[in-house]
């Protein structure tokens, strides 16, 4: 298939249909309105279900029964909706049923504003609702990624029988770049024989997150703990960029690690060693990519859309072996190049 | 009296990007306003390239106070320059963004107003002939005007090349007849105009990218 110019949002949803994907509830809310609009143009071409519900506390829970009848299913929002959904999430997490969320990312907090942030991550990273669960989280780069991530992110989230989250920006869902869809279905993805299909032949399959014995369900968030273990084990994803030599080295994710390169480009043109450590999935934290940075590091500085929240895996990951820098901009305003340049330079020079 | 330009086009056609080229082109011989109508999407706005248009002697109406508002805020402005003999581009929001033209419907109708649709053939919707007149028809359906000319758009971008444009060029020729409409331009990167001067009438410049300049 030849290539297309699409928005990020639109992109999103047409990997979701390439995937699979033939049930969408949402509720709109800039900037991720191209996604809704285009799911609704899209899935009466291709039998597939839109609602529109009346809210997101009802979209995330269309989503809990789709996901329950076996279905690949999404939602998607942007900051205060995905507030609204964590109840939701956090029941998809403890009854253990795979979806796909998209929260592209606008300021806050409360109500905040419509322009691009990244300060959402904590929420993302760390579960967002009550209880000890994690959700499954990739931060794309560009158009072609939002595709490629989104439709494995169906996969990842049948094999992990867990939600699985998109992290994007206002500005990656607004962009227009030129993508290409190849879906190739993951193998080995295990059969969902727990799903409510109908019980003819077979014993009831009930799926609940309620579990009043104590011991029984600390059994099972262990069982959860071990999901989460394995997929930091196997699901790590991450990109370097001119890091062989590097002295100092920019982590950043999303349009900010866009930003970045071509800041690291102009620092290697004045003569820094710079280089830029992009992490693509966002839980797990690629901290195995940390591992395969060379010696000659001497300094992290972490680049965000927010007051700093990545940062705090980046001091996790390094442990103290490496002093940790931060520049950020929050609420909206994107940093330029000039001013993540000035930054490094200072971070750079403090070593002389 | 100065013709009144209505720019309408899917989503993410080009419509923007093309009425602020338009803009700049036709500032060096004539007077003209830009009229932001874009009330459906707060992102990658004509109200973003200001200063390059106010440099040029293009006014920019938008809704200064509320630019970056989430709400379907219009300028009175866009009244009187309606009654202005000057030439007036209005730069609408895509698809249900047409609505808005219902409410400058009688003043469109008593100057003359041209309806250009853009058509990008590398969007989703618009890739063949049968695409761009679907468009059309939806457009007209929410704007109650008719479109009167198609304007060629096709690019993808960065990767954009000159025979994209002129593969482009030949569907919305085709969609143009079957509309029994002209197309009145064909858009394209200034590095791609050596190639396509030859091959193509109508060419416009497309200077100014609302692509982040940032981003790499």
């Amino acid at each position: 298939m030849a290539k297309q110019l699409m928005k990020g949002n639109e992109a999103i949803a047409e990997a979701a249909i390439k995937a699979g994907c033939r049930h969408f509830f949402g509720y709109p809310i800039t900037p991720q309105n191209e996604l809704p609009q285009y799911m609704s143009r899209r899935m009466p071409q291709v039998d597939g279900v839109f609602l529109q519900a009346e809210s997101e506390v009802s979209a995330i829970n269309m989503v809990y029964g789709a996901a329950g009848a076996g279905a690949r299913v999404m939602t998607s929002s942007s900051s205060p909706g995905i507030s609204l959904k964590q109840e939701g999430i956090s029941y998809l997490a403890g009854s253990q049923l795979p979806c796909v969320i998209v929260n592209i990312i606008r300021g806050g907090p409360g109500l905040g504003g419509i322009q691009p942030a990244q300060s959402d991550y904590f929420q993302a990273t760390r579960g967002g609702g009550h209880g000890d669960y994690r959700v499954i989280v990739y931060g794309p780069a560009s158009v072609q990624e939002m595709v490629d991530l989104t439709m494995e992110a169906f996969d990842v989230a049948d094999r992990y029988r867990n939600p699985v989250m998109i992290l994007g920006d206002g500005v990656l869902g607004q962009m227009m770049e030129p993508v290409e869809f190849h879906y190739k279905p993951a193998e080995g993805l295990p059969a969902k024989d727990w799903a409510t299909t109908g019980a003819a032949g077979r014993d009831p399959n009930v799926i609940n997150s309620l579990s009043l014995v104590a011991e029984h369900l600390e059994e099972h968030n262990w069982r959860l703990q071990d999901k989460y273990k394995e997929a930091t084990e196997k699901e790590q994803r991450w990109e370097l960029y001119n890091c062989d030599d590097a002295e100092l080295v920019l982590v950043a994710y999303g349009t900010t690690s866009r930003i970045v390169k071509s800041a690291v480009n102009q620092l290697r043109e004045q003569g820094i060693k710079a280089g830029l450590l992009r992490p693509i999935s966002l839980f797990p934290f690629p901290e195995k990519a940390f591992a395969q940075l060379p010696s000659s590091v001497k300094n992290f500085l972490a680049v965000e859309m927010s007051a700093g929240q990545m940062v705090d895996d980046v001091r996790l990951t390094v442990n103290g072996a490496t002093p940790v820098h931060f520049y950020g901009r929050t609420a909206g305003v994107i940093p330029g190049p000039a001013e993540i340049i000035k930054k490094a330079k200072e971070v750079a020079g403090g070593e002389k | 009296m100065e013709e009144a330009i209505v720019v309408v086009g899917d989503y993410g056609s080009g419509k923007t990007e093309f009425s602020i080229n338009l803009a700049l082109h036709l500032s060096q011989n004539h007077q003209v306003i830009l009229a932001d109508l874009d009330i459906v999407n707060p992102y990658f706005r004509s109200r973003e390239a200001v200063k390059t248009l106010e440099a040029q002697g293009v006014e920019v109406i938008f809704s200064r106070e509320w630019g970056q508002a989430d709400l379907p805020a219009l300028s009175p402005r866009t009244d009187s320059a309606l009654r202005e003999d000057k030439v007036l581009i209005l730069d609408v929001g895509g698809d249900d963004g047409s609505i808005v033209l219902g409410r400058y419907r009688k003043q469109l109708s008593q100057r003359q107003a041209g309806i250009w649709q853009v058509v990008n053939c590398m969007r989703p919707f618009t890739a063949d002939v049968e695409g761009i007149m679907d468009t059309a028809s939806r457009l007209e359906h929410k704007s109650g005007l008719a479109v009167s000319a198609l304007v060629n758009n096709t690019n993808l971008g960065r990767e954009t090349t000159a025979e994209l444009v002129l593969e482009g060029a030949k569907i919305v020729d085709a969609a143009a007849a079957r509309l029994d409409v002209p197309v009145l331009w064909h858009c394209a990167r200034p590095a791609l105009l050596d190639q396509l001067d030859a091959r193509l009438d109508n060419l416009l410049p497309m200077e100014v990218s609302l692509f982040p300049a940032d981003i790499t």
